[in-house]
């Protein structure tokens, strides 16, 4: 128990000081109030329309495009570490360490290369260009 | 025997098929992804569904999974997380049946459709998900093959994306579908942090105490967290077979989705949530000894869901107007009817209420899929949702509608169809069970209070489309070929099943027997 003592008087303190220092700024700053001081903040500019703006899916097909990179990342690192041990061990073959990588890389490149195809990477058209598709 | 001679990883080949099938589909639509050549795409599909469904029939033949004392290989454990047993391969025939049928049955639902390649490989991914839970006996392995058949079907749901309906369902099917996956995986940590194991066999080791004292799993002083997870557990897969409480979902999916979609969804998803369901409990939380660790049974928990389940089901379908959604509730009725056989378990038997319940999954596996089917026959010819719009249809369309008429019988229970065996089963195993503990009879009075009064509404419909008089102004009614081969091959099977229950019977209990005893 006294452990979570130790851990609770950390937690304590750790929300102490930021709310102090928070507390003493808002008493010594001066206030003037101005408009651009509420206005929202977009890195400078003046800000511009409302903040639901409608994102292109494109974002989203890209962001979708990603996570096929992201996942064979997650995984291709735990085997590259163990790949050099693994092939000078003679309990396994150069098989059985490269294939089922050979193969996970595999059914991400058809998912990508599915995508490809099916214009996931074409960038946003402009209307012109989609009527000229759509003649096709 | 031949099959000494395959490596080990072989015996997932019913899904491994699936899955390369899947890969091949998505492969042939990025070589060209404007091709209109919907033979070739459909005919792919369904190859890959019959091969599966033959390997895995082939695999039950040759022994695959029977008990080495019975004559057959024993039980084969291909890879870390999956094992095939007989129980494996009985639903890996169940999944690979529906997918072809349903496959064959898009192909004239489909026509003008944009996304052809598309919805192919998406369903056989999904149907590569449901056999692989099959034969997952690790929690991992589960939860992954779980996701693999849901979120294809996600997609496939909504993938009429010019039709609002569809499309709503998708986004419902979805939400709940990671509301309820998010409290499955959950569940999972929970049994994990209380048992340290994920492997349902070791988690079954701990839970008997059979691990040496001072390992660090001193199960008894876990009992609350490990019963909360099993709670959540059953959530999860209260979502995947669409029973109470997460079963709300099940009438918009299936009545958005296009037609073949919920007859996949409501048999093929039903049955492989209904295996993982009997793996787990059984195997991973032995029913005697878990009682002393959480504090109650959990076949007190299937007991209440089942009698719920099979009453919200049956009242509601009886009080729709269109038909889908009729059918939508009733799946879920039948979804409460094979809730018995997880609530008829004893600590040392009740393989015969699960391999009742093992039956009407096979069973339903045919004639709720052929009903769906015949709905999307209805909507392939458009003449509308409700009951009325059937009117009179047989005066146009014999064949298919007395193959509805033979669905409709089956799903209630009528003798000289297959319905009637397997809920028979169900009622003769509840009545078994009930010497164990009193409130089986209850289920089993349920039972036939709702096989009674499914009657009425499955009635109604065959009334509809049989005795009423049909509008003046419907046009002739077309007859797609592959819609009618769908329909007239479930209806076959739901007659022929009967005078060939008998090796069925047999599969199912011994499926049953060997993960019960």
């Amino acid at each position: 128990m006294n452990d979570w003592i130790a851990i609770g008087a950390l937690a304590l303190v750790g929300l102490l000081i930021p709310l102090g220092m928070m507390l003493v700024s808002y008493l010594l700053r001066p206030t003037v109030p101005e408009t651009s001081k509420r206005a929202t903040y977009e890195s400078g500019e003046i800000p511009t329309g409302g903040t639901r703006v409608r994102f292109n899916i494109q974002y989203y097909m890209v962001a979708l495009l990603f996570l096929v990179f992201d996942i064979e990342t997650a995984f291709l690192f735990p085997w590259a570490v163990a790949y050099l041990d693994a092939v000078e061990s003679d309990a396994i073959s150069l098989l059985e360490v490269l294939g089922p990588m050979l193969l996970f890389v595999a059914i991400l490149l058809i998912g990508l290369a599915w995508a490809w195809r099916n214009g996931a990477v074409q960038w946003a058209q402009t209307p012109r260009q989609v009527e000229a598709d759509s003649d096709r | 025997m031949a099959i000494y001679e395959l490596p080990e990883w072989t015996a997932l080949g019913p899904a491994l098929i699936l899955a390369v099938t899947a890969l091949a589909l998505f492969a042939f639509d990025s070589i060209s992804p404007r091709s209109t050549n919907r033979q070739l795409l459909a005919g792919t599909a369904v190859a890959g569904s019959l091969t599966s469904l033959g390997v895995a029939v082939w695999f039950t033949v040759a022994g695959v999974g029977t008990p080495t004392a019975d004559g057959g290989n024993g039980v084969i454990d291909p890879t870390h997380g999956f094992v095939v047993d007989q129980l494996a391969l009985y639903f890996m025939i169940i999944v690979a049946v529906v997918t072809a049928l349903i496959v064959v049955a898009s192909y004239d639902y489909l026509v003008d459709h944009a996304y052809q390649a598309e919805y192919y490989s998406l369903v056989i991914l999904a149907a590569t998900g449901m056999s692989l839970m099959a034969a997952a006996d690790s929690l991992v392995t589960i939860l992954i093959a779980l996701e693999l058949a849901s979120l294809p079907s996600y997609a496939l749901v909504a993938i009429l994306k010019d039709n609002r309906g569809s499309v709503e369902a998708g986004l419902k099917y979805f939400l709940i579908g990671s509301l309820s996956s998010a409290i499955f995986i959950y569940g999972i940590s929970l049994v994990y942090g209380a048992t340290g194991h994920l492997e349902l066999a070791a988690i079954a080791e701990v839970v008997s105490g059979e691990t040496e004292a001072g390992s660090g799993h001193d199960i008894t002083e876990m009992g609350g967290l490990l019963g909360l997870g099993i709670l959540m557990l059953i959530g999860g897969f209260a979502f995947k077979t669409a029973s109470v409480p997460f079963h709300f979902w099940a009438p918009e999916a299936y009545e958005g989705a296009p037609a073949p979609i919920s007859a996949f969804l409501s048999s093929a998803s039903k049955a492989a949530g209904f295996v993982v369901l009997f793996r787990v409990f059984t195997e991973a939380f032995p029913l005697g000894e878990i009682g002393a660790v959480i504090g109650f049974d959990w076949t007190v928990a299937f007991i209440v869901l089942a009698i719920v389940t099979m009453t919200l089901g049956n009242f509601a379908a009886a009080t729709q107007d269109s038909v889908k959604r009729m059918l939508a509730y009733s799946s879920i009725g039948h979804a409460g009817y094979a809730l018995i056989g997880l609530a008829g378990l004893t600590a040392d038997g009740g393989e015969l209420v699960m391999g009742a319940a093992m039956m009407h999954l096979l069973v339903y596996g045919f004639m709720n899929t052929g009903a769906f089917l015949f709905v999307a026959l209805a909507e392939h010819w458009g003449v509308g949702r409700t009951f009325e719009d059937y009117n009179g249809l047989a005066a146009q369309a014999p064949v298919a509608c007395a193959a509805m008429a033979v669905f409709m019988f089956s799903l209630a229970g009528i003798p000289p169809f297959g319905g009637f065996f397997s809920k028979y089963f169900l009622f003769v195993g509840a009545l078994e069970a009930a010497t164990a503990s009193t409130a089986m009879l209850v289920v089993a009075a349920v039972l036939v209070i709702n096989s009674a009064l499914s009657l009425y509404y499955y009635s109604r419909l065959v009334k509809a489309i049989w005795i009423e008089d049909p509008p003046a102004t419907r046009d002739r009614l077309a007859q797609p070929t592959g819609l009618y081969a769908a329909i007239i091959v479930a209806a076959v099977m739901t007659i022929v099943i009967l005078p060939g229950f008998g090796p069925v019977v047999d599969a199912a209990l011994d499926a049953a027997g060997a993960v019960v005893g």
